[in-house]
């Protein structure tokens, strides 16, 4: 093994399309690996006719093919169950579709833009459907999230007081589930923090803010340096607020291919390797 | 091909993806389908639909148990609350019919309701269905 140093890893991070591809293949592992227990029979047979291909059809096993192999397995699972499928599983299809053209025709540049235009499209819709949801502007679904520890959770380990809020509220609607929602009950939360009403409510508009600038800046000035960091605090800010590993995973990704300076890269390095440890551990949702 | 056909098949991928959340928009105005399902990425706009409540009235037994041994039936529950409309809400209603008390049978999906300025949390109506047994 080569002595591991900075010369290394900056040569490592330098190649870009290297890197995010590395990336990609070993978070496309993990997700295979997580999810493979959905239509297990039909992706195992999937799998087993990549190999066959490979194996007496392929001289030289390229990577294409097994990204074509990919694809089919994901494809299967949005076939199996469309309506079920969560919206990364989509965006990973999209990445997917988008590498195997690039190994086809080597043109970095075209990746670079496709990467751009998906993760434009991701945030922009992200930030509208938020925009037109009642629930999300007012603050109400941030309220609700909060004071039933739904987000920030790793707060509640810390503070016993919000944790037994969240507990008491969490037991009041299970009570209210039991009963007839046509008596129109109604219960009365506990807030975790004071003045949460406030917090929800401007808490929701930055993150319609944040969602939109991203999606503008990733569009209009993908290489400039407030892009990636309005990005990466993008990313960041959703980390602390959900283990959203396996969506956070692949925006970091794209943020390898889309930057052009190595220390930013390395940013989104740290940031994919962290939420695929989350990932595989099952502390973060894939 | 033309240099507009190479442009084009080379963004490709990205128009997929419009044209994918384009149905979902369409979906979700014609079937009521979650904005977190469907590729539309409208994943946290509202409280996911897990949440909700499925309410069938005149059956001769808790909803609960008819779940835990009917296997259509549980396969469904997650279906109807993705897409409360009325055809989802109809289908559950055969399911359920042989377990019906009466003719008719009223199936309904509510949904959370928060309100964070009077810190109260009650339940929506999002849909209702009135069957009658053939």
């Amino acid at each position: 093994m080569s002595h591991l140093n900075w010369k290394h890893i900056k040569e490592v991070l330098s190649d870009k399309s290297t890197l995010g591809l590395n990336l990609l293949f070993i978070f496309m592992i993990a997700y295979l690996i997580i999810t493979g227990g959905d239509h297990r029979k039909i992706k195992l047979f999937l799998l087993c006719g990549g190999l066959f291909l490979l194996v007496f059809f392929v001289k030289k096993i390229t990577q294409p093919l097994l990204w074509y192999i990919f694809l089919v397995i994901l494809i299967s699972d949005l076939i199996c169950d469309y309506f079920v499928r969560a919206n990364h599983h989509f965006f990973l299809i999209y990445i997917t579709m988008v590498i195997i053209v690039y190994l086809h025709n080597s043109r970095l540049q075209d990746l670079v833009t496709n990467i751009k235009l998906l993760a434009a499209i991701v945030l922009l819709f992200s930030g509208i459907q938020k925009l037109v949801s009642p629930q999300f502007v007012s603050g109400d679904f941030y309220y609700y999230m909060i004071n039933t520890g739904g987000f920030f959770k790793p707060m509640l380990y810390f503070n016993e007081n919000m944790n037994d809020i969240v507990l008491s509220n969490k037991a009041q609607i299970a009570e209210l589930t039991q009963s007839d929602p046509n008596n129109l009950k109604t219960i009365t939360l506990q807030n975790i923090l004071p003045n949460l009403d406030v917090l929800s409510h401007v808490f929701a508009w930055v993150t319609i803010i944040m969602e939109l600038l991203s999606a503008i800046l990733i569009l209009w000035k993908p290489k400039h340096i407030l892009t990636h960091i309005v990005f990466i605090l993008l990313i960041m800010g959703v980390f602390f607020t959900r283990f959203e590993n396996g969506f956070l995973a692949l925006l970091a990704i794209s943020g390898v291919w889309l930057s052009e300076n190595y220390k930013i890269r390395a940013i989104y390095t740290g940031l994919a390797i962290v939420s695929l440890v989350f990932m595989l551990t099952k502390i973060g949702f894939y | 091909m033309t240099r507009k056909t190479v442009k084009l098949y080379t963004y490709i991928v990205p128009i997929v993806a419009l044209v994918v959340v384009c149905i979902h928009f369409i979906l979700a105005g014609t079937t009521k389908l979650s904005p977190w399902k469907g590729g539309g990425f409208g994943m946290y706009a509202e409280v996911h639909y897990y949440y909700s409540d499925l309410v069938i009235g005149n059956l001769n037994k808790p909803l609960d148990s008819i779940i835990k041994q009917d296997r259509q039936v549980a396969e469904f529950v997650m279906d109807v609350k993705r897409t409360p409309n009325d055809l989802t809400l109809k289908h559950m209603a055969e399911l359920v019919s042989k377990y019906a008390n009466s003719d008719t049978l009223t199936v309904q999906i509510w949904k959370p309701s928060v309100d964070s300025k009077s810190s109260t949390y009650s339940r929506e109506l999002v849909n209702q269905y009135q069957y009658i047994k053939p």
